[in-house]
């Protein structure tokens, strides 16, 4: 209870707007003001403000309030997606080669520092160039790069926990090295786990966010925040507020999550004080 | 030092391999015929196709297929582009030195502007200064690059009209031996010009990250007995701070910058189409777009080459920085 009251403001804040995205992602159907195709023609690049049409309109007379809403949808999913199956993936191969050592960890050690010799982004570009775009495939994409980090320190971790006494009283008490792993060591590396996936969140946002720029993500007629910025690219001049709304929106969002995963932090490991 | 330069030279080569293999086998995950992928075909009449499979070695078991590729690579060949009617290595050096200009440009701007900042923020820990130093930092990493960019041309190239809103003026390098031997401004100017919004927008990320980086080490080195001494015997507070504590903080800071140049390359692949600036990056991008898949390649590989070299001369310097690497 005590933990509770002194949580860190960082984590409200950064929770609260998360929660809010999340409930406009959900709702879009609901809030927003009209559906997210439908073509206005007499409201081509309407600004910000036209009665109607709070932000304003795209290049193709489209609201973009109601676009920007169902692209969070895009946004939010991509994002913890990837966290989600990167993180298992990732957790799974760090247990694995923290546990059993040896050759298997050789081996696990020398694919992550494979996947980590490519700047990550270009890695994701080049799959989803191969594949083709479309949500699945950049899904893919981000994961493939994503998941060396939570097997790296998930390693890292283990190695550290084996030495601890409740580890040793556990073997000696016959223990399976299976059950140490899961019931012993899994929970010493879980907080790690939860803020490595909150800043992964955050690059995940940023990586489809760009992969949709380049026209290497989400489909057209569908939108997420990148490729409503990719649309408005040509049309800086003439309709402003469309290069603006959006990246702001993304900007938030990232900063959100990582106002969480700094608080998170040092809320969840004392030894960061 | 031998024995450690070797050591990080063959895990060099075990990573490089591996590298390799995967940028090889992109061809191999792509839906379709790879054939028709590497003409850049939607379709083609079979018997051309049947053709082609035979020639490019595509019925060929595939660690087969992989030695000829290292081979390939070997004599400098990194295939040859349909689309383009040219070999890929020519498409990809006449764009190379472009992108290393704006990445070395980034990185550079980054490094003056993070290293005072943040050792500043470091000595006034918990002043109104470090707060908004620590302000700027999240700032940095949220602000997604290519919208910063965006952003920065229509601030400065479409409302202010100051800068260009895109292209590059020539390289910088031809800008500056026409100024040395011509006495001639013109040139660099104009490819200044060009840099100065890409560059920007390529550091503002990294910027934040060493800013951070820089803060946490020099607040670490503050603490230790040798400052203490320092000052006891009288030194300035400068000298402290610059000589004795950013000095030993930024040594393994020499390590970071190998991890932070591969986010550089990265960010590139997005900053030059923001500009239309004419590097790999957006070769890479405009050979997606044409589904010249050799030359997507081609570029790929070569960036990653260029990142893992950058990181193994970082390791050495590293380990040349401080003897204590050495023989860990």
């Amino acid at each position: 209870m005590n933990r509770l009251s002194r949580l860190d403001p960082r984590i409200i804040v950064g929770a609260g707007i998360l929660a809010l995205l999340l409930i406009g992602a959900l709702g879009a159907s609901a809030f927003a003001p009209h559906p997210p195709e439908r073509i206005h023609d007499d409201f081509i690049m309407a600004p910000p403000g036209t009665p109607g049409f709070l932000l304003g309109t795209d290049t193709l007379g489209r609201d973009l309030l109601s676009r920007m809403l169902y692209g969070a949808r895009v946004s939010l999913l991509v994002g913890a997606s990837v966290v989600v199956i990167a993180g298992i993936f990732g957790v799974t191969v760090g247990l694995v080669a923290g546990a059993m050592g040896g050759w298997v960890d050789h081996v696990a050690m020398r694919i992550t520092e494979i996947i980590l010799s490519f700047p990550p982004l270009l890695l994701a570009v080049a799959i989803v160039g191969v594949r083709g775009p479309g949500v699945p495939n950049l899904i893919i994409a981000l994961v493939v790069f994503s998941w060396t980090d939570y097997a790296r320190v998930v390693r890292g971790e283990m190695l550290a926990l084996r030495e601890e006494p409740y580890v040793e009283a556990g073997r000696s008490i016959g223990m399976t090295e299976a059950q140490l792993v899961l019931r012993y060591m899994l929970p010493g590396v879980a907080n790690s786990i939860v803020i490595l996936g909150t800043f992964g969140m955050a690059s995940a946002i940023l990586a489809e966010a760009a992969l949709s720029f380049l026209g290497l993500g989400v489909v057209a007629p569908a939108a997420s925040w990148g490729s409503i910025l990719s649309d408005a690219r040509v049309f800086l001049r003439l309709a402003p507020h469309l290069v603006v709304f959006p990246g702001l929106a993304l900007m938030v969002t990232v900063m959100a999550l990582h106002l969480l995963g700094d608080g998170l932090r040092d809320w969840l490991d004392p030894r960061s004080k | 030092m031998t024995r450690f330069v070797m050591r990080r030279i063959t895990g060099g080569l075990t990573v490089l391999l591996g590298v390799l293999f995967l940028v090889f086998a992109l061809a191999h995950i792509a839906p379709g015929d790879p054939a028709l992928l590497i003409m850049g075909l939607e379709s083609a009449d079979p018997e051309r196709l049947a053709d082609l499979t035979v020639k490019l070695g595509l019925d060929r078991p595939l660690w087969i297929q992989f030695t000829d590729y290292l081979q390939g690579l070997l004599r400098g060949d990194l295939g040859y582009s349909y689309r383009a009617q040219q070999p890929v290595s020519v498409l990809i050096f006449e764009r190379l030195p472009a992108t290393l200009e704006l990445a070395g440009a980034a990185l550079l701007l980054s490094l003056v502007i993070a290293v005072p900042l943040g050792t500043l923020a470091a000595r006034f820990q918990r002043s109104g200064w470090d707060y908004v130093a620590g302000l700027g930092t999240v700032l940095g990493f949220s602000l997604p690059g290519f919208w910063l960019g965006l952003l920065l041309i229509l601030t400065f190239a479409l409302f202010f009209q100051w800068l260009p809103a895109s292209g590059r003026g020539g390289s910088l390098m031809g800008g500056v031996v026409d100024l040395l031997l011509r006495g001639e401004f013109r040139a660099l100017g104009l490819s200044l010009r060009h840099l100065i919004l890409p560059a920007v927008t390529l550091a503002a990320p990294l910027t934040a990250l060493l800013m951070r980086f820089v803060r946490n080490g020099v607040l670490q080195a503050l603490g230790n007995d040798y400052i203490r001494t320092a000052r006891a015997k009288g030194l300035s507070e400068r000298c402290v701070l610059f000589r004795h504590a950013l000095k030993n903080a930024l040594i393994p800071m020499v390590t970071v910058l190998g991890l932070y140049a591969g986010r550089l390359l990265g960010g590139a692949v997005v900053i030059e189409t923001v500009f239309a600036w004419p590097g790999a990056g957006r070769l890479m991008v405009n050979a997606i777009g044409r589904r010249d898949f050799p030359t997507l390649q081609g570029a790929v590989l070569v960036v990653a080459v260029a990142f893992i070299v950058i990181h193994l001369l970082l390791d050495l310097a590293y380990g040349w920085l401080d003897p204590r690497i050495r023989y860990e």
